[in-house]
């Protein structure tokens, strides 16, 4: 029997799957990741799991048509039950999606859904959702129920702790640039995806590759390694992290997104590496995890600099 | 304060606008079809039938490095000074366009230091096309 409780995770975008993998692992869930409905379905009938993750748009059947199955998989197996045999606990399915409009919200709601989260998921509001979830429902297995609440109080009290202490700690995404590793703060990130359909717009400095549409929203993309003056050569499968801030959205193309890390600000170290003058105001500092050196840039300033040259007209 | 007025929100999104569509290296382009007053092969029309001498747009938005360049198809364009004679590489036809599928430029795109003709995108599927004010270029040039 597994010790801890389990979720699955439907999501099509490789990169987003494995960010929020890392996220939903480090609250103490054992994750199964998967890229389709038609995965997840089975996955459902095979294991035993406590909550799903399910992102809507996925190629072929999408998350409000696997839900729906998935409930009809779980009535049909009701109904198959030895008589005077407690019902199952039905699943908590929450939907993940990048629609915020109530007809949106009601649909997956229609189809059998539990919750819903637009998206970006955050390890504040992931922690958060899986505190009211847990509330109003058991856990699908003896005994875990107890402990995830104990270590729940546990992170709320240390949550509790720290408050007015806000900048004790930096949730950071990390990502690669040629062979270094680079963070910025996790707040500033939306969405992770594969760097494709880049349409060039003529007369755009070098460190601005261009635009891409996503679902319908123009965003411009900004080549990190040439921001920051890197002479690496890009990787073969690029990824560009969606960043927000202030309502302005900008795609920024890096070579790979790593990891989610949390480090107490005490461990940032004012820069060694010698960076140009121009670059030096994007760096906040850096910091090592395990031997790995993390160079840890400061998003705001970047974004506000005149490279970027952002409301300038 | 201004009213929604469901109804003509629904009108105005309904409303189409025709753009022909043309490339400049590898970039595609849109602005106004009814601007358009003849498309012409550049390289079979005698250089004396081309008045006022043509403008080729490839150097107007700075294309003129690495660039096919072609420039054989002549677009012969209404502007508000007249009648202008531009030079791009192919005109890739006329389409339809509603205001759903227009978007104004993006921050980044949209600093003082892009060319002022670009005014916005229009969403063809899966391609972007860059919208131009073919009436601001001669005013760019001066």
């Amino acid at each position: 029997m597994k010790d801890k409780p389990t979720v699955l995770l439907v999501e099509d975008n490789p990169v987003s799957l494995k960010v929020i993998s890392t996220m939903i692992a480090k609250q103490g869930f054992q994750v199964d990741p998967v890229i389709s409905g038609e995965e997840a379905m089975e996955s459902v009938k095979q294991n035993t799991y406590d909550v799903i993750f399910m992102d809507i748009e996925l190629p072929g059947m999408n998350g409000l048509e696997t839900s729906k199955r998935i409930r009809k998989w779980e009535a049909d197996q009701s109904t198959s039950l030895a008589p005077g045999a407690p019902p199952p606990i039905p699943l908590t399915i929450v939907a993940m999606t990048a629609h915020e409009s109530e007809e949106s919200k009601q649909a997956c709601l229609d189809a059998g859904m539990d919750a819903v989260e637009t998206k970006p998921l955050r390890p504040e509001k992931l922690k958060k959702l899986i505190e009211n979830l847990f509330a109003k429902k058991p856990f699908r297995k003896d005994g875990v129920s107890s402990r995830i609440a104990g270590l729940l109080e546990k992170e709320k009290a240390s949550l509790d702790s720290k408050k007015g202490s806000k900048s004790n700690v930096r949730h950071l995404i990390v990502f690669t640039l040629g062979k270094e590793k680079y963070a910025l703060d996790l707040e500033h990130l939306k969405k992770v995806m594969w760097a494709e359909n880049i349409t060039g717009v003529p007369g755009l400095p070098p460190h601005i590759l261009g635009i891409i549409n996503i679902r319908g929203e123009i965003i411009s993309v900004v080549d990190m390694k040439m921001l920051l003056g890197l002479q690496f050569e890009t990787s073969e499968k690029p990824s560009i992290m969606i960043t927000s801030a202030h309502g302005i959205e900008t795609g920024l193309l890096v070579d790979s997104v790593d990891d989610i890390v949390d480090l107490p600000a005490l461990s940032i170290d004012p820069p060694m590496i010698t960076f140009e003058k121009e670059y030096l105001d994007f760096i906040d500092g850096e910091a090592r995890i395990d031997e790995t050196l993390l160079i840890v840039l400061n998003y705001e300033k970047i974004m506000k600099s005149e490279m970027m040259d952002v409301h300038k007209k | 304060m201004p009213m929604n007025n469901p109804e003509k929100d629904s009108e105005s999104l309904a409303q189409t606008f025709e753009i022909i569509l043309f490339k400049i290296a590898d970039f595609l382009f849109g602005a106004p079809a009814e601007q358009i007053s003849r498309i012409l092969n550049g390289e079979k029309t005698k250089p004396e039938e081309l008045s006022p001498a043509p403008v080729d747009l490839g150097e107007i938005f700075l294309l003129q490095e690495g660039a096919a360049v072609d420039r054989s198809c002549l677009l012969e364009v209404d502007t508000r000074t007249g009648l202008q004679l531009f030079r791009v590489d192919t005109a890739e036809g006329f389409t339809n366009l509603n205001l759903s599928q227009i978007r104004k430029l993006p921050p980044l795109i949209a600093s003082k230091k892009m060319n002022p003709s670009f005014w916005g995108f229009a969403l063809l599927g899966n391609r972007i096309v860059c919208l131009v004010d073919l009436d601001n270029l001669k005013a760019n040039q001066e």
